[in-house]
């Protein structure tokens, strides 16, 4: 009974406020001692998970840095779709606004592995109806003819090409003439007569003479006009429209058969 | 079992070295010429010590490159021919030294491939100019085959190595 009145005696004094200077006295050596023990393990503490948390820190980096790789190569792709789109849809544009011929894209895939041939390999062949001599453009202009093809790929000369010589017509003094390619890839119209006023800047396009191209096609500028006295023709250097370096799709117009690619069937005389 | 991996390992390294040449090396422009890596891949191969008859795959390298280009059929597959002749010829003689060979025969056989190549489209029609074929492309593919001699040499020694049983890898 006299402990129990003691004790609440006690407490009724620490709830009172009276004995917090005897508690300071009492408790400040075990926080101390607590102190410095929580001290002392937390630095263990941080001695023995640090270096897990490097392990899963470094785990987890390389996690990160594989998803940005992969995000990066994303990036590419969706960018390289881009870029391929924005070509499809320029080359959508020049067939819906060229409706008379019906046009088949292809990839450029090569070119040629000699480099004394300018030519280029696309990646659509006999079975997308391509066949030889088909006239191969891009939404800029002339590009070149089919020369062979498999099931699924096909060789296109280019119009600079040493051999290649296409028809063209100025478009300011409706003059005809040929172009031709050099093994430099540098184009020269030729057989333009002396009398004719050819100024810098003249449009060419393809003339439908000979039957190898469709008539209308455009194929460059007037660059240098090369005009001697004595000489039957002039002659002028041309600038393609048509970046021949940095082709990726064509479209080979289809429903134009340049003449002598069918066989001629004989019939019989009545 | 050895000659059957090493079959194996050149047809595929053939094909890949012609589709690289064809989608990568025709692109890659000095002037108006371009690296010929087959012609590197078969010389380099063809200087392999122990290395096997190179003329079954110069046929198969020759043949895909007339198939795919436009140089008058004829062309590749001989030109590509005297290269693994010549390769063979000088194999046998200069051994010592295959890095110098290597610079030397690419050097060679560039100029004999072109002018093979030359004569072809002369012959078909083709009007070459000699002086600005010599300039435009002969030379820049003649460089260019020369930057890329050793590092082609030293690739396929490496691949040529793994070919090889263990005990007789450098």
């Amino acid at each position: 009974m006299a402990t129990s009145l003691v004790v609440v005696g006690l407490l009724v004094l620490a709830f009172g406020g009276h004995l917090t200077p005897l508690f300071s006295i009492g408790l400040n050596p075990f926080i101390s001692a607590q102190r410095w023990i929580s001290t002392r393990y937390m630095a263990v503490y941080d001695f023995v998970t640090t270096p897990r948390d490097v392990a899963s820190l470094r785990a987890r980096n390389f996690e990160l840095e594989n998803e940005v790789s992969l995000l990066q190569t994303q990036i590419i792709e969706l960018q390289q779709q881009i870029s391929e789109t924005r070509i499809l849809y320029a080359l959508l544009d020049f067939a819906r606004a060229n409706p008379e011929h019906t046009y088949v894209a292809a990839s450029v895939i090569g070119r040629d592995p000699s480099p004394f041939m300018q030519y280029i390999l696309i990646d659509k062949g006999s079975s997308d109806g391509i066949l030889r001599g088909m006239p191969v453009v891009t939404q800029q202009g002339l590009v070149g003819r089919v020369d062979a093809m498999t099931a699924n790929a096909a060789r296109v000369m280019l119009i600079t090409d040493v051999s290649s010589t296409v028809n063209i017509r100025l478009q300011t003094t409706q003059t005809e003439a040929i172009l031709r390619g050099s093994q430099t890839s540098d184009l020269s119209v030729e057989n333009i007569p002396q009398d004719v006023s050819v100024v810098e800047g003249d449009l060419v396009l393809t003339s439908s003479l000979g039957g190898t191209y469709p008539a209308n096609i455009f194929v460059g500028q007037i660059q240098v006009i090369h005009k001697a006295e004595g000489q039957l023709f002039q002659s002028a250097s041309i600038q393609p429209v048509v970046s021949f370096d940095a082709l990726q799709s064509v479209l080979i117009i289809t429903n134009f058969h340049p003449v002598g690619t069918q066989p001629l069937i004989p019939t019989a005389i009545p | 079992m050895k000659s059957y991996s090493t079959s194996i390992i050149l047809f595929m390294v053939i094909i890949l070295v012609i589709i690289l040449q064809m989608t990568v090396f025709s692109r890659l422009m000095l002037l108006h010429g371009t690296a010929d890596i087959v012609l590197l891949t078969l010389v380099a191969w063809g200087l392999q010590e122990n290395g096997p008859t190179m003329w079954p795959w110069t046929i198969l390298a020759g043949s895909l490159i007339a198939f795919s280009s436009a140089l008058p059929f004829l062309t590749p597959l001989p030109g590509y021919l005297l290269v693994t002749g010549l390769t063979r010829l000088t194999q046998r003689r200069i051994w010592q030294t295959p890095l110098l060979v290597m610079l030397l025969l690419t050097l060679v056989s560039t100029l004999l491939f072109h002018l093979l190549s030359i004569t072809g489209l002369i012959l078909s029609g083709a009007p070459i100019q000699l002086q600005e074929s010599w300039n435009q492309v002969t030379m820049p593919s003649l460089l260019m085959n020369l930057l890329l001699a050793i590092p082609v040499y030293v690739i396929i020694h490496g691949i040529h190595d793994q070919t090889l049983p263990f005990h007789q890898r450098a």
